[in-house]
């Protein structure tokens, strides 16, 4: 494939990269950019437009394009991820127009920051070499760990990035010491076949794959490499026992920040996870123990503590964590299914299409339920505990409604994204014949209704302190926009899902053997 | 198939109340009228003039009115004749593609059979009612009526969904709404209650959903019709998954339904809901909500799971007839109003559990029945307590007494009720106890197991609610009034009549004329549980005795008219030969060879009259223009050891060691099929 086709492969990414390039020149050079409040916002919007429209069209043509030498694989799997993606940060840009605004740090390299973190996560999604793989992981973070801090004069702002950066650049370390040692491990694993052998290792997945096909017995160093990888992109996803930075980190974030950061960083993680434990296939007896694991603590870890917070951020930090123990259920439907069964292309296109559900579902619900916690500062404060809901039913309506409907969808309740996407969890797990995680998912979900339901309970059903509260005459309309379109996509794929299909569908490029 | 002419009736029925809520969601919030509300706010505008509370109060009633004629009219167009065991009765059938992606196909199937027509009717008529009843409601009646409309829609949804998925959809859905209702209008410990409602009964059905994802790996459909019907693929598949895993499913099931009824062990979350949900809450939970356990067993359990089902019938008998005891004897300790009638709920829905698993035609009938009858009278218990509490303010039985001689007339219908819930006859309550009882008696499922003494244990039950709902009527309206504030009670008001008469004659409609409701749900009850299986009377011995042959021949002794016309019209036909040979010894129960000779031809023990036309004639001949679905018919190999198919599959090989192992169910099948071949021609 030549150079040409290599950059049309990855136009969507490219165009959001060169966007926030503009922004950040234009708002340094233009004195009418930089006077104009939302003008760095608008331009923004439209690069992530024009990004989803290239996407969709990528996403429409289907097949698979290999740029860069087979380092980067622009499958339907990547273009959906790319899509989901987009979204997320259209809505982000929405949500932050209306957060900056009220909170007095209303600068443009936000948006820029935030589009190149959208880039670093769909890198991820098309990552096919597990160097492009660790360049998109620090592309994602690094934007990320400035957006944390982005609240300059707040110490927990402050306190939140450095221990972001911290871990993450811990977590850095072990990838980039799993990628070394995957390298080492498939050096000396070829054993003849008519692939012949190689002298050094790779770091291709697709070369990987067909290495490890050929392996009866894969070395240690291969799989300690293996583990290493798993723990660097686990920490990324925010699983237990990796997860300790979450809830810190997303209660000191901005809210906005936590809004994106919620959703990108666990689609760009899961989307990479997906595709790697893809490629890791033909060894899946070695990691499935782990990842059901992993996947177990997860679920009940995340909602075990969740029950316990007071802080809203917080206990919606514990139930993201919770959320990807759902979705690492997905992943082990993935290891489970024989390779050689009848039904396994079945089973594995709908654990891939279930996970991708599931992560839209998350996607949206998750940042519509930050979205409405961003609304409120719109009374003046920043809407953080549990108590700062009391009776918000009766003082703010709506905003109260589409908050319901986040929760509704978090808790899985039918009728909402939310429990379309643990029904085809569930469906995968089943095909995969893992019943007993399937019921431990429904068990773990008993748990997390407790919580979710306090937040409810909270606010329909407790008086307000006081029914009218001042509220400051400010913007809110990008906010309402972002939670408007989340809410009536909850809504809508809850009731048909078909609606999405050929955006699930479009993992069953990254499923076929 | 029968069609009504209006194309989605059902769907118009079910959405209709959807359209409601989302049209009074969007009007003006009415002001607040309670002293607590208006304390910090201006009072210079005349509560008369609060068009918004009109507005509200009447759109609601509206809709649910409308939803209640469109259930009449499915009601009047319902063929009651129609029985085509293939379809499982199904009428006024919407089927259409919903979900259809990959493997995965979900079909918007509604359609609506006898049993679940009388509780949608039910449902319509009890959603008028609680809306007429929260009129005089102080705060917040927008969002009451808003849920109020949004829980009718899953509740009537419920009763249509013929597809396992769409199903779960209402029955979930349902939750938020009554959750809400709880929370914000339930007294004083409301938040805990309705969150331990809601983990209880959410903790039961996400299990069912992963058994019916797991239904659907195996028989690769959602769709019950064809999930219950063993000649379809989906339910062959269905029928030959491994025997564990269908237990598994099974236990799903019967867990949800078991927390939803609720039977013993699951009962704890009643007494808390009931004690702290508002009147409208009391009365959908008790008249409707725990009845979507007992279709569940009805509509789901039995059909799809017949085999586990008669497995574990022993459990559900005992946990039922333990109910009926454990429910009883608490009840008549509470010193809460509410926690009595949420007790006494316990120990009626346990009759309506034992009915169902006694697997003969009579005990399900009177299950099905008993169902409608528990939704009649303990909402009219309810409603009537929240008129007592509304006046005097409190739910203790101790703060009341001597009120006959103040209100008279709620105290008449309190009588009225009360007497309904004891299963008095004449009421409502003895025509779906009664046939319970007679069905436990001859069923072989509690013989093998219990012998005579869960129908004992049982029929003690009904003495138990004597003891504590009068004892309770006593405390409440005789004696002297001991407060002087007592005194001051208005008697009922025209509203209150309003709600009270409907569900008064529904009392003595279902009490006297009880086949008018019955022969609606005859071909469900039926198809249910088919002939070869039914009771001690094995197919090949004896006619295929109809289920009203000696019910009514009790419960219509009475209304002689009624009686006259339908012996009459029996005599017509031709007489059916009695049976004559004894009873295989297995099912000789222990206690003595006398009993079962009359358990056998008629409702003898207990000491009722013997069926004045059970010999002779058959009274309740199928009617001319049913298709003969049920009819006995010959069976083709060689005869069975008489009773072998009535045992339950796990006892089968020690019984009946020399027996081919499946061959019984045959018969059930070839009846089936010529029913099949009978369309075709």
């Amino acid at each position: 494939m030549n150079y040409s086709s290599s950059i049309h492969a990855i136009l969507p990414l490219l165009i959001l990269v060169i966007t926030g390039m503009i922004v950040l020149v234009g708002d340094a050079c233009l004195g009418f950019w930089r006077r104009s409040k939302l003008f760095s916002a608008s331009v923004a919007l439209a690069g992530v437009s024009i990004a989803g429209l290239s996407a969709l069209t990528a996403l429409n043509e289907g097949g698979v394009k290999n740029a860069f030498s087979g380092a980067i694989s622009a499958d339907p799997f990547s273009q959906a991820c790319s899509l989901i993606l987009i979204l997320v940060a259209g809505l982000a840009i929405l949500v932050a127009m209306t957060y900056l605004q009220n909170r007095d740090m209303h600068h443009a390299e936000y948006y820029a920051l935030v589009l190149f973190s959208t880039s670093g996560a769909m890198l991820m999604a098309a990552a096919n070499d597990l160097i492009v793989l660790f360049i998109a992981v620090e592309i994602l973070s690094v934007a990320l760990y400035v957006l944390t801090g982005f609240a300059r004069t707040e110490e927990r702002s402050e306190e939140a990035a450095l221990k972001y950066f911290l871990l993450g650049a811990f977590a850095a370390g072990f990838l980039l010491y799993g990628i070394a040692l995957i390298y080492g491990g498939s050096a000396g694993s070829i054993d003849g076949g008519s692939y012949g052998t190689v002298a050094g290792g790779t770091t291709n997945l697709t070369l990987l794959a067909q290495h490890l096909s050929f392996t009866t017995a894969p070395p240690v160093m291969l799989l300690i490499g293996v583990g290493l990888l798993f723990v660097g992109l686990a920490f990324k996803a925010g699983l237990v026992p990796f997860h300790m930075w979450t809830p810190d980190v997303y209660q000191g974030a901005p809210t906005s920040v936590t809004a994106f950061m919620a959703a990108a960083a666990k689609i760009g993680a899961f989307a990479a996870m997906l595709r790697v434990f893809t490629a890791l296939g033909p060894i899946s007896p070695y990691w499935l123990g782990a990842i059901q694991i992993v996947a177990v603590l997860t679920m009940f870890g995340g909602n075990i503590l969740a029950v316990t917070q007071d802080n809203v951020k917080r206990m919606l930090a514990y139930s993201s964590i919770a959320h990807s123990g759902y979705l690492t259920v997905a992943i082990a439907a993935l290891g489970a299914i024989p390779h050689d069964s009848a039904g396994a292309l079945a089973a594995r296109n709908t654990a891939m299409s279930g996970a991708i559900f599931y992560l839209l579902a998350y996607a949206l619900m998750t940042l519509g339920s930050f979205g409405v916690l961003v609304w409120l500062t719109n009374r003046g404060k920043d809407y953080q505990t549990i108590s700062d809901l009391k009776g918000l039913w009766y003082k703010d309506p709506p905003a109260a409604y589409m908050m319901l409907i986040f929760i509704c969808s978090l808790g899985g309740i039918p009728g909402t994204m939310g429990f379309m996407g643990k029904w085809f969890i569930f469906y995968a797990s089943l095909q995969a014949g893992q019943l007993w995680l399937a019921v431990s998912m429904a068990c773990a979900s008993v748990i997390s209704i407790a919580y979710y339901l306090r937040i409810a309970a909270t606010m329909c059903f407790v008086d307000p302190e006081s029914r009218t509260e001042p509220i400051r005459a400010q913007s809110t309309g990008g906010v309402i926009t972002a939670i408007a379109i989340a809410a009536s996509f909850t809504l809508l794929f809850g009731v048909a899902p078909g609606l999405v299909h050929s955006l699930m569908t479009a993992a069953i490029a990254l499923g076929r053997p | 198939m029968p069609t009504s002419g209006i194309p989605n009736l059902l769907s118009l029925m079910t959405f209709l109340p959807l359209l409601g809520a989302i049209i009074v969601m969007c009007l003006p919030r009415p002001r607040d009228l309670s002293t607590k509300a208006t304390a910090g706010q201006d009072k210079t505008k005349p509560v008369i003039e609060d068009t918004g509370r009109l507005l509200v109060t009447w759109i609601t009633l509206g809709f649910t009115l409308l939803t209640f004629v469109v259930s009449l009219v499915v009601f009047g167009l319902f063929d009651s004749h129609y029985a085509h065991s293939l379809t499982r009765n199904m009428q006024f059938v919407e089927n259409v593609d919903w979900i259809s992606m990959g493997s995965l196909h979900i079909r918007y199937h509604m359609g609506v059979d006898g049993i679940s027509l009388l509780l949608i009717v039910l449902t319509t008529l009890l959603m008028t009612l609680i809306t007429l009843f929260s009129f005089s409601m102080k705060d917040r009646i927008k969002e009451f009526m808003v849920f109020l409309l949004l829980l009718e829609t899953g509740l009537i949804g419920v009763f249509c969904a013929l597809d396992l998925v769409l199903f779960y959809f209402f029955w979930e859905a349902m939750l938020i709404p009554f959750y809400f209702l709880i929370g914000i209008f339930g007294s004083a410990n409301r938040q805990a209650a309705a969150l331990k409602f809601f983990i209880y009964t959410f903790a039961g059905s996400i299990l069912m959903l992963v058994a019916i994802i797991g239904i659907y790996q195996v028989a690769g459909s959602f769709d019950i019709v064809a999930l219950c019907d063993p000649s379809s693929p989906a339910g062959a598949a269905l029928r030959a998954a491994p025997p564990e895993k269908l237990t598994w499913m099974f236990a799903a099931f019967a867990l949800a339904f078991m927390i939803k009824v609720p039977m013993f062990p699951f009962h704890s979350w009643l007494a808390d809901t009931y004690a702290e949900a508002p009147t409208a809450g009391n009365v959908i939970s008790s008249g409707v909500m725990v009845k979507m356990g007992t279709y569940g067993f009805l509509r789901f359990l039995l059909p799809l799971f017949p085999e586990q089902s008669h497995t574990f019938a022993p459990v559900f008998i005992w946990l039922a007839v333990f109910s009926i005891i454990y429910g009883s004897l608490i009840a008549a300790v509470q010193t809460d109003i509410k926690r009595l009638l949420a007790y006494s709920s316990l120990a009626h829905l346990g009759f309506v559990i034992l009915g169902i698993f006694t697997f003969t035609r009579v005990g399900t009938m009177g299950a099905a029945l008993q169902n409608i009858n528990h939704g009649i009278s303990t909402p009219m218990l309810f409603f009537l307590v929240g008129m007592l509490a509304e006046r005097g303010g409190s739910r203790w039985i101790a703060d009341y007494g001597g009120l006959k001689k103040i209100v008279p007339m709620l105290a008449t219908m309190l009588l009225i009720a009360t007497l309904s819930s004891l299963a008095v006859p004449f009421f409502n309550g003895f025509t779906g106890e009664f046939p319970i009882l007679l069905g436990s008696w001859i069923s072989a499922t509690t013989h093998l197991f219990g012998g005579y003494w869960p129908t004992a244990l049982a029929g003690t039950g009904m003495i138990l609610s004597a003891v504590y709902l009068l004892w309770w009527y006593q405390r409440l309206m005789l004696g002297v009034a001991k407060k002087p504030e007592l005194r001051r009670f208005p008697d009922l008001n025209r509203a209150e009549w309003a709600v009270l008469i409907p569900l008064t004659i529904v009392i003595f409609w279902v009490g006297l004329g009880s086949s008018f409701w019955t022969q609606r749900m005859k071909s469900a009850v039926n198809t249910l549980v088919p002939s070869g299986q039914e009771s001690l009377i094995p197919a090949d011995e004896g006619p295929d005795i109809p289920y009203t042959q000696p019910v009514t021949a009790v419960l219509e002794a009475d209304a002689a008219a009624n009686a006259l016309n339908d012996s009459g019209m029996g005599r017509k036909g031709a007489p059916v030969p009695v049976r004559k040979k004894p009873l295989h010894p297995v099912y000789r129960p222990a206690t003595g060879g006398a009993a079962p000779g009359g358990a056998r031809s008629g409702p003898a023990p207990g000491g009722s009259p013997p069926p004045r036309e059970a010999p002779g004639g058959s009274p309740q001949a199928p009617p001319p223009g049913t298709p003969g679905t049920d009819a006995p018919t010959p069976r083709p190999g060689g005869r069975l050891e008489p009773g072998f198919q009535t045992v339950p599959p796990m006892l089968r090989r020690k019984l009946f060691p020399n027996a081919p192992d499946r061959l019984p169910r045959g018969d059930v099948f070839n009846s089936r099929l010529l029913s099949q071949k009978e369309v075709q021609s």
